[in-house]
């Protein structure tokens, strides 16, 4: 019992956080939670899923733009507009997946890099999205000000929590078992009844959908956006540095992953040149060290831990 | 049950199945032999969906199947348990079992408690149901190779030498098990070198060679062919 009890003092933690915590330190937080999500949502489709994307930056700006354009069209609360995000982004990625799904291995990947290009120039070229200049939260008015800060940090804790709750009941559930067994062997899968297209495309659509989700709540407290922020590439080296160094097809990988990120990005200061070099350094050096990233040499450290107790 | 027409598969320029017919009805077991490379478990490749066929049919309960995949020849009934198990290694042996029931027949809740602990038990796999498949030694593996198909609920049951390790005890209990399991709604293949244990499991025998069926008739006419004595006993003589 005592885990859940831990776990569960941790999420009143943060939930409490905004009562003790400068706007500074909120919106660093709103910042971490939003990468522990999109970590989740990718390490669902490539450690879980076993397909690796590199274009899910694509979705984390149309999450952004489906917020700003359905508050500006409809009249739908910015908040109700996260979940509508996670729904067209969702839309999306099922209408696409025929497509990427014909493509295997490598080029599924080049087919979502393609994607997320595509996104980016139709967004940039298109006058109902703004163009190249962008769009401002046109609904910013129905905002409370001085909640802003602690709303968005919400939001970001609902979104971050509830991919990894997700996540997590996922893997215990019978769609769980299927994908693991097609990670681990998928003509074996399939040959006791396991329909590979079905289960990808169900975990394709979910990954999606809470990146969008995740894009939409990052985008929200900048009440502005532009195509170049929205569908920029360091989302991409972000989820995939986190989530290597957190440990792919882990739970506690993302949290663990951005933890390191974040202690990386506030105290070193790198210089941008440098600061992809020493991301890219970090992400090597763990991959030869700790195959399982961080989760996995807690996980090796624990185990150690609890078999020296058993043994006097 | 199931009907197979003229079945053939080549590899670039060998043919592995060439030309193979046979039915097997419900309640019966044809037991498949051949020397090594003969084409059995290719010919079980292409009756699973796992390779598509060159050319033939394949037929269960009148419905042609030829052309559909793996996954949805088991959900109609075809299983198969490999020759060389395919466990999944983090998966337990009952999540293999729940999985097998749930994706194969599409069961839930109640039924499929019941068929995954009939599969267990019938495999005498009961007390391993909590290791993963990575845990578990050959012989092991080679039960819950059956036990899967078992667990899919099939019409059709294909067996691809799951005697491989057994004792002459084990073969007996084997010989027990599939004979326990012939009723009117299963149609059995099993594919054996043991030629005493499939004599004494199958209603009839196919004989196969260089993809080609050399015969298929009742157990004792078959071991009694001159052909088979030459081309499998006598082999296995030597062995
Ligand atoms: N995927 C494949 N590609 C090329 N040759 C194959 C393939 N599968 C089987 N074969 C060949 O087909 C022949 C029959 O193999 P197989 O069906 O496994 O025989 P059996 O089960 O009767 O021992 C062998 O010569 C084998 O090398
Ligand atoms: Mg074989």
């Amino acid at each position: 019992m005592r885990p859940g009890i831990l776990l569960a003092v941790a999420v009143v933690a943060l939930v409490l956080l905004p009562f003790g915590a400068d706007r500074g330190m909120l919106f660093l937080a709103s910042e971490i939670l939003v990468v522990v999500a999109l970590s989740q949502a990718w390490n669902l489709l490539a450690g879980y899923g076993g397909l690796l994307s590199p274009g899910h930056h694509g979705f984390v700006g149309i999450g952004g733009y489906a917020l700003y354009v359905l508050t500006r069209d409809l009249p739908v609360h910015p908040y109700m507009a996260i979940p509508l995000a996670g729904i067209v982004t969702a839309v999306l990625g099922f209408l696409l997946a025929p497509i990427l799904f014909r493509l295997r291995e490598v080029y599924f990947a080049v087919g979502m890099w393609v994607a997320a290009e595509i996104f980016r120039i139709v967004v940039m070229r298109w006058d109902y999205t703004g163009g190249a200049a962008g769009l401002p939260l046109a609904a910013a008015r129905s905002l409370n000000r001085e909640w802003m800060g602690a709303s968005a940090y919400w939001l970001a804790l609902a979104v971050a929590l509830g991919a990894t709750a997700l996540v997590w009941a996922l893997m215990r559930s019978n769609f769980g078992l299927r994908l693991r067994a097609l990670k681990d062997d998928e003509l074996a899968a399939r040959s006791i009844g396991v329909a590979p297209h079905r289960v990808r495309l169900a975990v394709f659509v979910l990954s999606v959908a809470l990146t969008g989700m995740a894009g939409a709540v990052s985008f929200l407290s900048a009440l502005f956006i532009t195509p170049v922020a929205a569908f920029d590439i360091n989302w991409m080296v972000t989820i995939v540095f986190v989530t290597i160094i957190g440990g792919i097809g882990r739970i506690s990988g993302p949290f663990l992953g951005a933890a390191l990120y974040f202690v990386l990005r506030e105290t070193l200061a790198f210089s941008s040149s440098w600061y992809l070099v020493a991301l890219g350094a970090t992400a090597v050096l763990v991959m030869l060290v700790m195959p399982g990233g961080l989760a996995g040499a807690l996980d090796r450290l624990l185990s150690r831990k609890s078999t020296m107790e058993t043994q006097p | 049950m199931l009907e197979v027409s003229d079945l053939r598969k080549s590899f670039g320029r060998l043919t592995v199945v060439d030309g193979v017919s046979t039915t097997v009805a419900g309640g019966e077991c044809l037991g498949v032999m051949g020397p090594n490379g003969a084409g059995k478990s290719t010919l079980f490749d292409l009756l699973a969906g796992a390779t598509p066929v060159d050319g033939g049919t394949i037929r269960l309960d009148g419905r042609d199947v030829t052309g559909l995949p793996p996954e949805i020849r088991v959900q109609a009934g075809i299983a198969r348990a490999f020759q060389i198990p395919k466990p999944f290694p983090t998966l337990s042996v009952r999540e293999h079992l729940v999985l097998a029931a749930s994706a194969g027949q599409g069961l839930r809740g109640a039924a499929l408690a019941g068929q995954v602990d009939e599969a267990l038990e019938r495999t005498g796999l009961g007390d391993k149901a909590g290791r993963t498949g990575r845990e578990l030694r050959l012989l092991d593996r080679k039960r819950l190779e059956l036990a899967k198909a078992l667990a899919s609920g099939p019409r059709v049951l294909l067996l691809d030498e799951i005697s491989g390790g057994l004792t002459e005890h084990e073969v007996h209990a084997l010989v027990d098990l599939i004979r326990g399991l012939k009723s009117p709604g299963l149609a059995i293949l099993w594919i054996e070198h043991i030629a005493h244990a499939l004599k004494a499991a199958s209603d009839r025998i196919l004989m196969l060679h260089l993809g080609r069926k050399v015969i298929e008739d009742i157990p004792d006419t078959v071991t009694r062919d001159p052909r088979v004595r030459e081309l499998y006993l006598g082999q296995a003589h030597h062995a």
